[in-house]
């Protein structure tokens, strides 16, 4: 069902006061499903004025134009934010990464089940989708590495995490965002926060959030990692050769786990 | 079972003995010299039950908001490798910036298993601090252990961090805040004996790797949320003292002197007179 924009508009103003009002009174919770509300309204109508403009009046149905939920299924959105970073990462600074840059924000705890669904999938009907949302490896052991997504189709070397990948990831994560950060047109202040929760654990960047420069915290990344890469990149080949050598294309994508005969709970 | 044991066993009769943690052998430390706790914490007795028995039961628990924002604070300090931690330790410990190894302990392939984690903290510490080819920074959520009363308590310190130096330090991640470079002084004090706690676990388990426990420094390290815009604060403290005074009141050395003639299923089930009769001779027996 689709809304004309004038009620749109006046839904829009209905939703303004409400998150004001919740503001005022303190209500965070509220305020802030208030805003997701606003946004999608937002867009909605944006939606509506796009179809009905002279000339782009066959525009195909947008799915978002039902109001409930975002453009895009949850692990495409993962992947957009994955194929960001360009590193295996945390579900939490997935979703942070997805508000900032692409508009949308999702909880993170949705992101738990993904996997397992993407592991079912996969084993179900191999290599049906052109990539599945998949474990990053321990280098040790070939398990999965603890709360950490990857996309299938990235090179086995940048799935597999070293003690010195978590590190390198980080510095090659707040390059992206640097860079990313730096292709906006004007400032995005998520966008900033983020970088900035980056170029603060970095040794050579701006000593403060409202100083700091795209630039200069590329510079400092890329000259942290050159004092790991070597090392860490060592680590990774032969991890990923070992990967390939002895895991079967499951395993390969989502690890595998060590069977302990005895589990019992230690002795206490 | 060696004949202390025996005699804690019997003392704690059939109930199920309470498995210890970092905070519940702290708390053998704060104990200011009550002997018939002492007793009870030697021989795993559930404590919390036995004063709900006697008619005062414990009001309230841990508090699951502690508890979440603990957790939360924690993940923050740790996450992306220990991002921010290791800005701590660079800045205040002056740690090298190669120095960024990042080992996770809380699983082992995949496996949570306790013996399993175990094994696998002793051995990276081991090599971590043996030859010095297998390096590590950062080691998360070391699985160690110690013997109280005969029993093997499992203890997970927040992190190991080593140094190049050659030395390893206990870093104790907590959420109390640090206002204006003051904290609650009980809980800097409790958080201080729980990581004295931590070193002793981990210089007894490099012991047992050969490794002498100068490897371990006295020095722990506590992180705390801070009022700055750059997030966790810093402090750093000795617990070298309370840990000796821990030290002298190891369950073990509880458990030898005391003279336990006990009957029934448990110390509780004996008459006041007697227990305080018991408690009297294990007074004067070099407890203090």
């Amino acid at each position: 069902m689709t809304e004309t924009a004038e009620a749109l508009e006046r839904r829009i103003d209905r939703l303004r006061v409400a998150v004001r009002q919740a503001v005022l009174a303190g209500d965070r919770e509220r305020a802030s499903a208030l805003r997701h509300e606003l946004k999608q309204a937002e867009q909605a109508w944006e939606d509506v004025l796009a179809g009905t403009a002279p000339g782009t009046a066959s525009l195909p149905d947008v799915p978002a134009a039902e109001g409930a939920g975002p453009l895009l299924p949850l692990r495409e959105q993962v992947h957009e934010a994955l194929s960001l970073l360009t590193v295996p990462a945390a579900p939490r600074l997935i979703a942070t990464v997805h508000e900032a840059f692409f508009a949308t924000a999702f909880p993170s705890s949705r992101l738990t089940s993904l996997k397992r669904d993407e592991e079912r999938s996969f084993r179900t009907a191999p290599f049906a989708r052109p990539y599945y949302i998949c474990a990053a490896l321990t280098a040790d052991r070939l398990a999965p590495a603890r709360g950490l997504l990857a996309v299938s189709t990235w090179p086995m070397e940048r799935r597999v995490i070293g003690s010195l990948s978590p590190r390198v990831d980080f510095l090659t994560a707040a390059i992206q965002i640097a860079n990313a950060n730096d292709r906006l047109p004007a400032p995005v202040p998520a966008a900033r926060r983020l970088l900035w929760r980056f170029a603060a654990s970095i040794p050579g960047t701006a000593s403060n959030a409202t100083q700091m420069d795209p630039k200069a915290v590329t510079q400092a990344a890329h000259a942290e990692l050159a004092v790991h890469r070597a090392a860490d990149t060592a680590a990774r080949t032969a991890a990923a050769r070992q990967a390939r050598d002895q895991l079967d294309d499951a395993a390969q994508l989502f690890g595998t786990r060590l069977d302990v005969r005895h589990q019992r709970r230690g002795a206490r | 079972m060696t004949a202390t044991e025996a005699r804690l066993a019997r003392i704690r009769g059939r109930a199920v003995p309470r498995s210890h943690n970092a905070r519940t052998i702290a708390a053998l430390a704060s104990n200011p010299g009550c002997a018939r706790r002492a007793i009870m914490d030697a021989a795993a007795v559930d404590k919390q039950r036995i004063a709900a028995y006697a008619g005062f039961p414990a009001p309230f628990g841990q508090s699951g908001f502690a508890f979440a924002r603990g957790n939360a604070f924690e993940a923050q300090v740790k996450a992306s490798g220990g991002a921010e931690l290791l800005a701590l330790l660079r800045e205040h410990l002056n740690l090298p910036i190669p120095e960024a190894h990042y080992d996770d302990l809380s699983e082992v392939g995949g496996n949570a298993s306790l013996d399993l984690r175990h094994a696998e903290t002793r051995n990276k510490l081991g090599r971590a601090a043996g030859d010095g080819t297998d390096r590590g920074t950062m080691f998360d959520h070391p699985l160690l252990r110690l013997e109280v009363g005969g029993r093997h308590a499992y203890l997970e310190p927040d992190l190991i961090a080593f140094q190049l130096n050659g030395k390893f330090h206990v870093i104790e991640i907590k959420s109390f805040a640090v206002i204006d470079g003051h904290a609650d002084s009980d809980k800097v004090a409790a958080a201080a004996i729980q990581s004295a706690v931590y070193v002793m676990a981990l210089r007894q388990a490099l012991a047992e790797l050969g490794v002498g426990p100068e490897a371990v420094a006295d020095e722990t390290i506590l992180v705390c949320p801070g009022i700055s815009p750059t997030g966790p604060s810093w402090r750093r403290g000795s617990p070298g003292g309370r840990g000796r005074h821990w030290a002298r009141i190891t369950a073990s050395s509880m458990a030898i002197e005391a003279p336990w003639a006990v009957d029934g299923d448990a110390a509780w089930a004996a008459s006041p007179t007697t227990i305080m009769e018991w408690l009297c001779h294990i007074g004067s027996m070099g407890m203090s």
